[in-house]
């Protein structure tokens, strides 16, 4: 039997208004807790798209002076080439670090015009054999004191110490949204809960003339999914924002080079959206699922 | 059209409401149900539309058992048992038009045929008039009308009746049960439990008394004890 559409939504219109301080609450636990969904998918791609991952299987970086040699550059080579510690390196000139130059910052038109190729300085990135800190920092120690080297980067381990608390912290973000969507499901759960009861006579008559199990139940799932349709809605206004504000607080900001390596592109944002909403219509479901099946006796 | 077969209902694992009970009922027999408070009548009539399920026993309903009835077949044998109560149970926020039209809302009827059956039914129960007023703007014998229209807008095959006049005054009842009598002579088989001895000497009709949950009396044309 089919069920008639405009009396689920007249219905669920009714159990929604009536219950409206519950409503609320559900709808705005949904929200916070789906835009920390949100923000966080965010992070986690501008982590991936950030220099630090691109970065991570190099562990030092050797930035020679701009008024460096030929023969300088080539004593370096030669001493990486014999070392010991050294598993392999890399030679960046001018024009090959532009490159990657213009890839890292490929959305930034402004920092690409005033940045020419002879502005950024050559180097050597290289892999030592051992990865223990103080063999790598003697290493690193001893290049420093060749000539014509501007200075020495520990770039991986200040890499990865960045990348790991910004990681702490997104995981951090994640447990309190899971834990905030568990609070959605029983708020959901609790105001279908008091819907069926404020209906009780409705639904022992229903009951009596023979209308359908999903006759009955479908305003009440439908009424979960609402709530967490519309805490997914709000919660997208809330990813935008976070979006918006985190561009301009901290990408390309003086003060923030810890940060605005980590940048998403408009199509994560949407993607963060669509997670969002399937999200928020299975904590519905779920919520209104679990309450019409243990209260509505059929 | 009814057929208990040594039914036995027992509640909570103790409480015996009815025991080892048979009773055959036919198409268009009108029954009365009598005994004591707690004899097992209303579990008698909560049997037949799965409101409760037996112990033991089987139950037949228009020929099927149904004991052996999955649950999302439940409200299609609803849709043929009509049930009406003491206490009516009207939903109070809905005028007597639209309690009656829920009916057949709840079962997905069309809203053409429903706006053909409702003032049909309402005009053989007497209440084209008043189909705009709410509940408890109707006396009692009125609002059990009501439910007895919202009933039988489906037109059933059995209806069944738990003291449909046990908050009536005698000369009300007297309406009610000339109304009952009416749809049972359109073929429909009623089941009425009751305390009411003087409707059921009158009426002279068939009497099933129950005695603490067993079958003690069954007579045609019986009177209430």
């Amino acid at each position: 039997m089919a069920v008639r559409i405009d009396y689920v939504l007249k219905e669920t219109g009714t159990n929604l208004v009536r219950n409206l301080t519950l409503t609320f609450a559900a709808v705005l636990t949904v929200a916070v807790s789906l835009a920390m969904v949100a923000a966080s998918y965010l992070i986690g791609a501008g982590i991936n798209n950030s220099f630090l991952g691109l970065r991570s299987d190099v562990d030092l970086f050797v930035y020679m002076n701009p008024a460096a040699t030929a023969d300088q550059i080539q004593a370096m080579d030669k001493t990486l080439d014999t070392s010991p510690q050294v598993s392999s390196f890399d030679f960046y000139d001018s024009a090959k670090s532009f490159d990657e130059f213009k890839r890292l910052f490929r959305d930034q038109p402004d920092l690409l015009n005033t940045i020419k190729a002879e502005d950024l300085p050559q180097s050597f990135r290289i892999k030592p054999k051992s990865t223990d800190a103080e063999v790598v920092s003697s290493l690193g120690d001893e290049l420093q004191s060749k000539e014509g080297v501007l200075r020495v980067e520990y770039a991986a381990e200040y890499a990865k110490r960045m990348q790991t608390s910004v990681t702490t912290l997104n995981t951090w973000v994640r447990i309190v949204a899971a834990v905030l969507i568990g609070a959605s499901v029983l708020l959901i759960f609790n105001t279908i809960r008091t819907a069926v009861f404020a209906r009780r006579r409705e639904i022992e008559v229903m009951r009596l003339v023979g209308a359908s199990n999903w006759f009955i139940r479908l305003p009440f799932i439908v009424e979960g999914l609402v709530h967490g349709l519309m805490g997914a809605l709000l919660a997208s206004f809330g990813a935008w924002g976070f979006d918006q504000l985190w561009k301009r607080n901290f990408v390309d900001q003086v003060g923030f080079e810890l940060l605005n390596q980590i940048r998403w592109d408009s199509g994560e944002l949407w993607t963060s959206i669509a997670i969002v909403f399937v999200i928020g219509a299975l904590t519905g479901a779920v919520g209104s699922g679990i309450a019409v099946s243990r209260f509505l006796k059929v | 059209m009814i057929k208990l077969d040594n039914v036995t209902k027992i509640y909570k694992g103790e409480m015996v409401a009815l025991r080892d009970a048979s009773v055959d009922i036919d198409k268009g027999e009108f029954v009365f149900l009598v005994g004591a408070s707690g004899s097992g009548k209303s579990t008698f009539l909560r049997l037949l539309n799965r409101e409760e399920r037996p112990e033991k026993g089987r139950i037949f309903v228009a020929g099927k058992d149904i004991g052996e009835l999955p649950g999302y077949k439940v409200p299609y044998l609803r849709r043929n048992i009509g049930s009406i109560y003491q206490d009516f149970k009207l939903l109070p926020s809905k005028s007597v038009y639209e309690n009656v039209a829920f009916a057949l809302e709840a079962i997905g009827r069309p809203k053409s045929a429903i706006s053909d059956a409702v003032p049909q039914i309402l005009d053989l129960v007497g209440l084209s008039k008043k189909q705009s007023n709410m509940p408890d703007e109707l006396s009692g014998g009125e609002q059990q009308r009501v439910s007895i229209a919202r009933a039988f807008v489906n037109r059933p095959l059995i209806l069944l009746a738990d003291e449909p006049t046990g908050n009536l005054d005698p000369a009300t009842s007297v309406g009610i049960m000339k109304l009952l009598d009416r749809i049972n002579r359109t073929g429909t088989t009623v089941v009425m439990a009751t305390h009411d001895r003087g409707i059921v000497d009158t009426m002279r009709r068939r009497v099933i008394e129950l005695d603490r949950g067993r079958v003690v009396r069954d007579q045609a044309r019986g009177v209430y004890e």
